[in-house]
């Protein structure tokens, strides 16, 4: 599991490589963190090369989400596979977080 | 950091040399030395200063030579290693002091730099080997902390079924290795109504299932007033986003079973919904209700599903470990599966379900680990004629 970050004008582009469960989430946890600490409040997570997540990174996902809100920042997600987005659909979560099929979408939701 | 050094040997001269040649290490506090004359004096020593780190140990001593040392060595806990001094060429006592556990060997007359560097290189051995077993006792220490972990979940499941003629009840919870926090709950409102609970909180290990154990408690309290489903989940939702710093969650159905007539009423948390099994096989899952994952946010609103069950119907509930338990070759055993097994059944009764689809999902999974706790609430509606 890796994560790797690309900044276009004002936005971090998180991308999720492999698979988050309970042993690679803290890990995860640390890189968006740092991303975060250094950004400008836009952050858009591309899942296309996410295989899958467990509820450990569900939980990762939605402190980051409530983070980016308190500090009036936003967060997309974008390229989710069918399996994931049913993950995120049966626990509710689609109507939290705000979800783009494709990440040129996703750009511009966040206003590139 | 101050190593600690024995010095075993009846010459009081070595003493002497020792004090003189190291003055400045012992000056800065690098070496502290301790002087025995003999074995048994050494085991003295090793009694009152449980933190030598190595000893340094003539062969030829009245009292308790060091070759016999050595032995008494190998049967004591600590893990302080020896060096021993021997008279030049003498192969038969380095041989017998090597193959009782000496580290390293040095002759007469002392060379002060070998002897230097001979203690260094031991002193470097030693801290790999403090090292390891500290790494061993953290991981004791885990380990006792799972166990704590796993205790608490079976603590929180309920220890008997209800005793009632019209229904019949089995579950079944298999925690992952790591303890996933899943866990299920029955209890009767009134003498009419049956409550039931299946959930799955986020993450693993001790954290999990303290959680597990808040949830569960708040869950039942606010079930057991007799409230309309959704509306508990809604309260213990608003209740359970408190102080929720580490945003955990918990995915919940929650029902309630009329077993004089055999309506069910029904919220969901951000669960699979249960599958309602037929005396004949046929499968439905029961229609997906507004609401998600409890913790998450305040304020959400659930809805309340209806349907009837008619004799004989059976309803499977199950968290996502049985549908993601992953075989060796990293295929999802999938709902599809799971379903194909619910339809299959020769007899629909709740513990020949929960029991035949354990067998099929750890049949499939073979030597994989298991990631997830399994958990299965099979509930069968069978009101007397």
């Amino acid at each position: 599991m890796h994560v790797e970050h690309e900044i276009r004008e004002d936005i971090d582009i998180v991308f999720l490589i492999g698979r988050i469960d309970a042993q690679s989430a803290p890990g995860v946890n640390q890189e968006i963190a740092t991303v975060l600490e250094n950004g400008r409040g836009k952050m858009l997570i591309d899942f296309k090369a996410l295989e899958y997540i467990s509820s450990a990174g569900l939980r990762v996902l939605i402190t980051f989400a409530k983070k980016l809100k308190a500090a009036q920042g936003s967060l997309v997600l974008c390229n989710l596979n069918p399996k994931i987005y049913e993950v995120f659909d049966v626990s509710g979560f689609t109507a939290i977080f705000d979800i783009r099929t494709t990440q040129e979408e996703a750009l511009k939701t966040l206003g590139a | 950091m101050t190593r600690k050094i024995l010095v075993v040997d009846d010459e009081p001269d070595l003493e002497v040399l020792i004090l003189q040649k190291f003055r400045r290490k012992i000056r800065n506090n690098d070496f502290e030395f301790f002087f025995a004359r003999n074995g048994l004096e050494a085991l003295e020593q090793l009694r009152d200063n449980e933190d030598i780190d190595m000893i340094l140990t003539d062969i030829n001593m009245p009292q308790m030579d060091g070759l016999t040392l050595l032995e008494e060595l190998l049967r004591l806990p600590c893990l302080t290693k020896a060096v021993v001094v021997s008279a030049y060429g003498d192969m038969n006592n380095i041989r017998t002091a090597m193959n009782r556990g000496a580290f390293d060997f040095i002759t007469k007359p002392i060379d002060f730099r070998d002897l230097e560097l001979t203690i260094d290189k031991t002193l470097s051995e030693m801290l790999v080997l403090q090292k390891g077993h500290q790494a061993r006792n953290t991981l004791s220490a885990l380990q006792q902390e799972m166990e704590l972990a796993g205790r608490l979940q079976q603590s929180i499941l309920p220890r008997s079924y209800p005793e009632c003629r019209e229904v019949s009840v089995y579950a079944k919870m298999v925690p992952a290795k790591d303890i996933g926090g899943d866990f299920y709950d029955f209890f009767f409102i009134d003498d009419d109504h049956l409550g039931f609970i299946i959930a799955d909180v986020s993450g693993k290990g001790v954290t999990a299932a303290m959680f597990m154990g808040v949830s569960r408690t708040l869950l039942r309290f606010t079930a057991l007033q007799g409230t309309a489903v959704d509306k508990v989940l809604s309260h213990v939702n608003n209740l359970l986003c408190v102080d929720n710093e580490l945003c955990m969650f918990v995915t919940v159905i929650y029902a309630v079973l009329n077993v004089k007539t055999g309506e069910l009423r029904y919220a969901n948390g951000g669960h699979t919904p249960p599958v309602k099994i037929a005396p004949d096989s046929s499968l439905m899952m029961l229609p997906q209700t507004k609401g998600i994952a409890l913790g998450v946010m305040e304020g959400i609103e659930f809805e309340e599903g209806t349907v009837y069950l008619a004799p004989g119907d059976l309803l499977y509930l199950f968290t996502d470990g049985m549908p993601d338990a992953e075989n060796e070759a990293h295929e999802f055993y999938d709902e599809k599966r799971l379903m194909e097994f619910l339809g299959s059944l020769d007899q629909v009764a709740p513990a020949s379900v929960v029991n035949g689809a354990y067998k099929a999902v750890t049949d499939f999974v073979g030597k994989g680990p298991q990631f997830d706790d399994m958990t299965q609430l099979a509930i069968q509606y069978q009101p007397p004629e």
